[in-house]
């Protein structure tokens, strides 16, 4: 007897046997226990296929952008960092006259002197926006003239 | 294989206000061409549940039929194919295996303790294969992955149709997925 060949197990697999191939193969399956269960075998593996090829395509389950929690803090911090640094980098114009104790103050900042107040004037300074050096060399490092 | 898109076709009932909820009836032509797309698919789940082939036929005719006079009688709501008919398969399948193999019940007694733990190890197991096939696949070229994934997502689709669509000639489309199939069945066999 000729048991299937594999190419013949293959073919019944994919479904691309003819008619003729198909009842040929029933017939030795019924006769041949061993051919019987390659072919139960083949067809496990075929179906193992199946579910392989629908996991490979199945579709990525995506979270949007704004509802990943890692993203919005993310985004939140770059956000005020970046606020913080335009904020240091380009303070506001402020037209109001400014009363700063022990701190000289030109138009393009405020150099808070050495002493007891500079943590204050820095703070007030800060308040309103100013540009903050410090002595003694804030006037050629910064290009900040003293009044 | 018996032709299971011979059945015997039952007159659609007519037109019911009540019944509205229930699919369309098909025609008889219309269930040929369902059955002639997925009774292979039918066949193969059978068989790999290790049923014999010349029941597997049988119950390939059973299960079609049973889908029919359920379709008719309106208590399908949406014929989903070929999931119902790999459901309706599964469930006489393991009918068919417990006749089988318990053989005619006399006393309660006589009936083995039933444990899950056999089939979890083959969920697992089975779960396990299907990663390292993954796996596998994916070291395949992006056309070879592409024709396997064609193939095998929608079995019922002629090859022809698919060698169209990724460019190739049929003959290319068989070789590739004859070499993949090989590669695949190895990774299988190693411990």
């Amino acid at each position: 007897m000729t048991h299937l060949s594999a190419e013949q197990l293959e073919a019944f697999a994919l479904g691309t046997m003819d008619p003729e191939g198909t009842r040929a193969l029933a017939q030795h399956v019924s006769a041949c226990p061993a051919c019987a269960r390659r072919l139960q075998a083949e067809a496990a593996l075929e179906v193992l296929f199946r579910d392989v090829a629908n996991a490979a395509s199945a579709p990525v389950r995506v979270t949007p952008l704004y509802r990943r929690r890692s993203v919005v803090v993310g985004l939140a911090l770059a956000a005020g960092l970046a606020g913080l640094f335009v904020w240091r980098a380009v303070p506001p114009r402020s037209t109001a006259p400014i009363e700063l104790e022990g701190a000289t103050v030109s138009s393009r900042g405020v150099i808070c002197a050495n002493g007891p107040t500079q943590a204050d004037c820095m703070h007030r300074a800060q308040r309103r926006g100013l540009f903050v050096s410090y002595p003694p060399h804030a006037h050629t490092r910064y290009g900040i003239e003293e009044l | 294989m018996a032709d299971v898109s011979t059945l015997a076709v039952v007159k659609p009932l007519p037109d019911d206000p009540g019944t509205s909820r229930q699919a369309p009836v098909l025609t008889s032509v219309e269930w040929s061409g369902h059955i002639a797309r997925h009774a292979h698919k039918v066949t193969l789940c059978l068989l790999a549940m290790g049923l014999p082939y010349e029941r597997v036929t049988e119950l390939n005719q059973e299960v079609w039929l049973k889908l029919y006079e359920q379709h008719v009688s309106g208590a399908i709501d949406r014929l989903e194919l070929p999931g119902l008919a790999l459901t309706q398969a599964r469930y006489l399948g393991l009918a068919e295996l417990r006749r089988t193999r318990l053989g005619p019940v006399t006393s309660l007694e006589s009936l083995p303790e039933v444990s899950v733990l056999p089939r979890a190890e083959a969920q697992l197991s089975e779960r396990q294969n299907v990663a390292r096939v993954l796996a596998a696949l994916e070291r395949e070229s992006v056309i070879n992955r592409r024709v396997f994934e064609l193939v095998y997502r929608d079995p019922g689709r002629p090859q022809a149709e698919i060698a169209l669509e990724v460019g190739l000639s049929l003959q290319r489309v068989r070789q590739i997925l004859t070499e993949v199939r090989k590669r695949l069945r190895l990774v299988l066999e190693q411990p």
